[in-house]
């Protein structure tokens, strides 16, 4: 019951009370899928719960109900996105049930449930199955708003101080903006106006006496003085304005730039730590745009927009009150257009989000295209593929017009109309003004003073009108940032590291499993290697080798199970200090940009020379190297291009002997080399493997003529383990796979001879490193 | 090995073809070796091996500080026999032509010209030097870029 309690906890609302509706009291709930598929595969949500006594369904209104001893095997199976669910009982097919590859996780676990009960075991019920509750790849993604905007303030709050300098100067510079329009209403009314009144009063009273014409004189110097005042605090307040405006600017850029650095630091870091099956999932030109284009996006919004969008919401709302204070009939008049902007600017906001959220995936489209490409050029070019590569290059870029003349029809219309807005508005202010002078209301000045700051004001809402579009194109930006950010690292740190000073090398993998979205690819392997000991795994292609070593370096994290070294959980190890243990020869060597000693040394940059030349040496790479025109200093570029596919992967070699690992890696290390090659740097190997644990996988089964035990793999489980002659003799999976290459050894005419394979490899103490 | 009191019991002399030829410690000979320096950037005067025809090393010197002066003298000779990486003093003009450009220079071996491939065939060399790769093949250096004159500096700078 209280399983029940605890698996119907999980369950999210309304699907917790169609659950609980199904089951008779007593009755205890195992497991629960939504098949998201009818039986003529269209899109249906159904129901299928397991209970300790029935197997349940429904499906629209219709439910049925089988109880479990009529049910004779319920398999999970799925294949190119889809999945089904069968149902047999002894004689015949009860049902089956259609659901998406995304659902396949919690359609397995219903399956894993009744075999579990099947097989007699104590009811398991779905423990620690998150997945099962929602299924991986239905995660909504959020919707684009503009709040993701907000978050970028914590990469901003390093630099509060500055921040509010940057405000306090922005306010500064509004309010000494404010101040030059002010003045031109005493100017006129005060100054100008009175003594043009005095000059007509003069010219129309043809005599004056000698003290009228002095108080005239008089008034005239006076007023001279004080357009001398008023202009110069006009000038006074502009220079500040512009001064204040300049140190703001600079203040404010200073800290966007910084901010975007760090921006760019910490979503590079958080790429490094996620698990390697995020970056097959993803297209690498994509992940560079990310951080290249959009955090240079979010950095223009910063320096320029967001302290535009502050002066100019600080300048409308001042002005707006400057302008209610001086008349407030004028200031309804000049602010009639106002709500008919803003009500623009939302509802088109949206639409320009989507739009540039859209130019910004075609984007990625085009620059994936040439990071796919340029690396494989080789590809390209031996298919005579040239032209159409270039047509596709096209399609991405007429992808990207397309998305951008979407957006773009919105906002070059939405400018105009807002310019059209504010000579509508200056009209009514005319209008409306003109009015209100001929009634006496308002003074010329007061006019004249409205006029110079509804100019500021609608250029004000025309720049903040037009900075939607890069807030819109930040937002986008910074969501798609955060995509990355948000995204936990593929294997945690351990909250409480041990820290492990020297590996001996014994690797326990203890009834691991791990599944990869919804394929199973190790199924319950268990395997003891001893310190120093050399596994050679076995396997046809997709039996899991690779993956089970992606599990002992810790790319993965183990789905059940566990992988101990010297007796400890490999995830209790600080990840970094654990694979520091590790040497890695893979089958395509990379190297990267850089002279060769620093590929050597990649794994320990403050390596001597002279540790650097016994790797090499040791790797039988010494003596090439000297032949190159710059020895050890040879630049080498991204896939080492002027060298071979031997002498790249006896570099490689080195590098994972300059590190002195306990544990070795060998994934296909001499695939992609030829035979004569692959002696060469057998010789390598051998002395590579000397001493430390060793797991290697290899095709060509010759390769492993020196392991200590064979572990043969299919379909994630192992099935064979033993030495190769034994397994010979046993006659199984082994010697099958043995067979076979033989066979097409002799087939092709190999000159390889068979020498290696058929004596029993050298007998090796497996214990003593 | 690195034992700067006595100096490696090995010698180095010519045969009578110009070839030559090392005498090991234990009395071995070994004729028409070739000094090839491991780290001719990074470490020129350390790494030095001396390889037979066939590319085999024969010996490495850790540090030509431990040979005797005359065999010191020998290889230095030698390796300037071999290595033709002239160093650049002054640039004296670049005009540049699309991609590649062409570059008249003053070296330590007189004055030349030649075209640079790309902005790729020039690059960094330890802490202020700058190597470069015409479209030969062949290899220009420069010491130190801080101690060029004014005008090659600022040529410098466009491509560095």
């Amino acid at each position: 019951m209280t399983e029940t309690d605890a698996t119907c906890n999980q369950l999210p609302e309304p699907l917790r009370g169609m659950v609980q509706a199904l089951l008779a009291p007593g009755e205890s709930l195992r497991a629960v899928f939504q098949p998201d598929l009818d039986g003529r595969l269209r899109y249906s949500e159904g129901l299928v719960v397991l209970t300790d006594r029935r197997l349940l369904a429904r499906e629209g209104a219709e439910l049925r109900a089988w109880p479990l001893d009529q049910v004779a095997r319920l398999p999970a199976r799925d294949r190119g996105g889809l999945g089904t669910l069968e149902a047999f009982g002894p004689s015949a097919r009860l049902a089956c049930w259609y659901h998406t590859v995304g659902r396949a996780g919690a359609a397995r676990d219903v399956a894993d449930a009744f075999d579990h009960m099947a097989a007699g075991h104590a009811p398991g019920g779905p423990e620690q199955d998150d997945d099962l509750l929602v299924p991986e790849g239905e995660k909504p993604t959020a919707p684009v708003n503009v709040r993701s905007l907000f978050r970028l303030f914590r990469f901003a709050r390093a630099h509060t101080a500055a921040l509010v300098l940057g405000l306090l100067l922005t306010l500064g510079g509004t309010a000494a903006g404010l101040v030059p329009p002010y003045l031109t209403w005493p100017l006129v009314d005060k100054v100008l106006e009175p003594y043009q009144d005095h000059v007509k009063e003069m010219r129309s009273a043809p005599t004056l006496s000698e003290r009228e014409v002095r108080s005239i004189e008089q008034e005239r110097v006076t007023g001279f003085h004080r357009v001398g005042f008023y202009l110069i605090a006009f000038a006074g307040a502009s220079l500040l304005a512009w001064a204040l405006g300049w140190v703001q600017g600079w203040v404010l850029a200073w800290v966007s730039e910084r901010i975007s650095a760090n921006l760019r630091n910490t979503t590079y870091a958080h790429l490094q730590k996620l698990s390697l099956d995020y970056f097959s999932t993803k297209r690498t030109g994509d992940l560079v745009a990310r951080i290249s284009n959009d955090t240079d996006r979010i950095c223009s919004f910063l320096s320029d927009t967001v302290v535009d969008f502050i002066a100019d919401v600080l300048m409308i709302v001042g002005t707006a009150v400057v302008l209610i204070s001086i008349d407030p009939i004028l200031a309804a008049a000049t602010l009639c257009t106002f709500p008919i902007i803003a009500w623009l600017t939302v509802h088109l906001r949206d639409r320009m989000t989507h739009g540039f959220l859209h130019g910004g995936r075609a984007w990625d489209g085009m620059t994936s295209l040439l990071a796919d490409t340029i690396p494989g050029i080789r590809v390209v070019k031996a298919f005579a593929q040239e032209n159409r590569e270039i047509e596709r290059f096209r399609a991405a870029n007429l992808r990207i017009i397309a998305a951008n003349d979407r957006v773009n029809r919105v906002w070059t219309f939405f400018w105009p109309a807002v310019a059209l807005l504010t000579q509508i508005g200056l009209l009514v202010v005319w209008v409306v003004g003109a009015w209100q002078v001929f009634s006496g209301r308002v003074t010329v000045g007061v006019l004249v003073a409205f006029l110079a700051y509804i100019g500021r004001f609608y250029t004000r809402l025309e720049s903040m009108s037009r900075m939607v579009t890069s807030t819109q194109k930040a937002a986008a930006s910074s969501q798609r940032l955060f995509e990355i950010l948000d995204r936990p690292p593929g294997v945690p740190e351990p909250a409480h590291p041990i820290h492990p000073d020297k590996i001996h090398g014994a690797i326990e993998i203890r009834n691991a499993s791990f599944r990869f979205g919804s394929r199973q690819v190790i199924d319950g392997v268990s395997l003891d290697v001893k310190p120093g000991e050399m596994i050679g795994l076995v396997g046809t292609t997709g039996a899991g080798k690779s993956t089970l070593v992606n599990l002992v370096c810790r790319f993965y994290d183990v789905s059940e199970g566990a992988v101990l070294v010297d007796g400890t959980d490999i995830r209790s190890f600080p990840i970094a200090e654990y694979r520091r243990h590790i040497g890695i020869v893979l089958q395509e060597p990379f190297l990267f940009w850089g002279s060769i000693a620093e590929n050597i040394a990649y794994g320990k940059p403050n390596a001597t020379r002279a540790e650097i030349v016994a790797a090499a040496r040791a790797a039988r790479a010494h003596e090439f190297i000297l032949q190159l025109s710059d020895g050890y200093d040879s630049m080498v570029g991204e896939r080492g291009h002027t060298l071979s596919g031997g002498e790249r992967q006896r570099i490689s070699i080195a590098r994972a002997l300059l590190i002195d690992p306990s544990i070795l890696i060998l994934d296909e290390a001499t695939s992609s080399v030829d035979t004569q090659t692959e002696r060469e740097i057998q010789e390598a190997l051998d002395n590579l493997v000397r001493g430390r644990t060793t797991i290697a996988i290899a095709h060509r089964l010759s390769t492993l003529h020196k392991a200590d035990r064979l572990v043969v793999l299919e379909q994630g489980r192992v099935v064979e383990i033993g030495q190769h002659a034994d397994l010979l003799v046993a006659g199984g999976r082994y010697a099958q796979l043995y067979q076979a290459q033989m066979q097409l050894g002799q087939e092709l005419g190999s000159p390889e001879p068979p020498r290696e394979l058929l004596p029993p490899p050298p007998e090796r103490e497996g214990g003593e490193a | 090995m690195s034992d700067n009191a006595a100096p490696l019991p090995i010698h180095l002399h010519h045969d009578a073809f110009g070839r030559l030829v090392v005498t090991l410690a234990n009395g071995q000979c070994h004729s028409g070796v070739v000094p090839v320096r491991a780290f001719p950037f990074s470490a020129p005067d350390q790494w030095i091996s001396l390889c037979d025809d066939s590319g085999h090393e024969v010996l490495c010197l850790t540090d030509v500080a431990e040979l005797d002066h005359e065999t010191r003298d020998q290889l230095a000779a030698e390796l300037a026999r071999r290595e033709f990486i002239p160093r650049i003093l002054r640039i004296l003009d670049v005009v540049e032509g699309g991609v590649a450009s062409q570059w008249l220079v003053k070296t330590d071996r007189g004055e030349t010209s030649f075209e640079l491939p790309s902005e790729d065939n020039i690059r960094h060399m330890g802490s202020d030097g700058a190597l470069l790769i015409d479209s030969h093949g062949i290899r220009y250096r420069i010491t130190s870029v801080p101690q060029l004159d004014a005008h090659s500096r600022r040529v410098l700078r466009r491509y560095l």
